[in-house]
């Protein structure tokens, strides 16, 4: 079975490689993007897409609210899972409300094994099956405290 | 009535200054949490405890050590920020002079920048004099010359940067361009100022104190800065410093200067304010 993809949007090189080796040690597929530009320019280039996306905020170029919402509004990627790592909690708390399709607010620095937890929630873990535009998604996304 | 327009107006001025406050304090705090994050994850991954995944290659276990500490010099840069302020604002922070090359000072720091430089795309050129020597404060400077090189990357990724360094009739001359996004007209004025950014923090990180503290810098040593940008093509800044230290003019910035200067030998020739 091909490895689950996850496309991590991050503009900070030292938080983008700690997450990319963890995922990849964990067995996904990472693709990278240095903010929300690179992203949109990934999802139209790519043959199948990503299982899930962590996407940082505030980034340079095009941020995150921004690419968050070209994501909701295109058909091709609005299913795809989002879960928001930020250091700003202020935003991430506001967005909890309007999160879905996101799976998940997490505040820096994050637990390793909170985010691998809800990445297998989506069906990208251990138990396989991710992938194909993560359309097996629970319609009840589980949105942890934001704090 | 007129009482009635100055409480106003205080009232105005009170509540920008909280406001700025409350902005600043969420900045600081998202920076610090980013190479908090790291490494974070970095220590988690050596205390995980996932059977067949207890040993560590020393190879590999001293490749997260770098990484880990990569992040505490990222924390300690920002907290050194933070306390040059509340140094600035209370007068502790003080010059060290003794003979510098400043060609040496910018060398330096380009190196320590090399990584940055190519992850960003960044061609550098330096033109120099062989040497451009001053009374001068060499970590001060060299804080100077990170600031605005550190600019110029972080809004002039993909595009060249040249720094020049030359003397002067009266001192030395540090000049660096770049080819980034540029600042508008009237940001200008404010860039130099405490917590001002002329950018969104959504877009940019940073606290917005580089370009307040490297302009108290240059004011303690008597030099001047200027910048010259233009949105879209780029932007120039000019440090020039006096040879010497000599009488501390009173600063015209926002806040006034409140440096104190002390020769190597411990004298000082100069306090202000």
């Amino acid at each position: 079975m091909p490895a689950t993809e996850i496309l991590l949007v991050e503009d900070d090189r030292d938080v983008r490689e700690a997450l990319a080796e963890v995922l990849e040690q964990e067995g996904y597929l990472v693709s990278v993007a240095r903010n929300g530009r690179d992203a949109v320019q990934h999802l139209k280039q790519a043959r199948q897409m990503p299982a899930a996306i962590l996407l940082d905020l505030m980034m340079p170029v095009m941020d995150g609210w921004e690419f968050w919402s070209i994501q909701r509004s295109t058909a091709d990627w609005c299913q795809i899972p989002v879960v928001i790592v930020s250091a700003d909690a202020e935003a991430a708390e506001r967005m909890a409300p309007h999160a879905r399709p996101a799976l998940a607010c997490l505040r820096k620095p994050i637990d390793i094994d909170e985010l691998l937890g809800i990445l297998e929630t989506v069906g990208c873990g251990d138990q396989g099956g991710g992938g194909g535009g993560g359309r097996s998604v629970s319609p009840t996304p589980a949105l942890p405290d934001a704090k | 009535m007129s009482l009635g327009v100055e409480n106003a107006r205080l009232y105005h001025k009170a509540q920008e200054a909280v406001r700025a406050r409350d902005e600043f304090l969420s900045i600081a705090s998202h920076e610090l949490r980013t190479p908090l994050t790291p490494l974070h994850i970095h220590f988690q991954r050596l205390l995980r405890k996932r059977t067949g995944d207890l040993e560590i290659a020393p190879q590999q276990l001293r490749r997260v050590l770098e990484r880990c500490e990569r992040q505490v010099r990222r924390l300690e840069a920002l907290i050194d920020n933070l306390l040059d302020v509340s140094r600035i604002s209370s007068g502790r922070l003080r010059l060290e002079t003794d003979t510098v090359d400043l060609v040496e000072v910018v060398q330096d720091v380009a190196g320590r920048f090399a990584e940055e430089l190519s992850a960003a795309g960044c061609q550098l050129q330096l033109q120099s004099d062989a040497t451009v020597q001053g009374e001068w404060d060499r970590l001060r400077l060299e804080q100077v010359v990170t600031n605005i090189l550190g600019n110029a990357i972080k809004y002039g990724s993909g595009k060249p940067i040249e720094i020049t360094v030359e003397n002067t009739s009266a001192g030395g001359r540090l000049r660096i361009q770049d080819y980034g996004i540029g600042i508008n007209g009237e940001d200008l004025n404010r860039i130099f100022r405490r917590f001002q950014r002329a950018v969104s923090s959504r877009s940019y990180g940073g606290l917005g104190l580089g370009l307040y503290i490297t302009r108290q810098i240059v004011d303690a040593h008597n030099g001047t800065i200027r910048v010259e940008s233009q949105p879209g093509v780029g932007s120039v800044f000019v440090v020039e410093l006096p040879r010497v230290l000599q009488n501390h003019a009173p600063s015209n910035s926002e806040s006034g200067s409140h440096l104190t200067t002390v020769t190597k030998n411990g004298s000082r020739p100069h306090a202000s304010n």
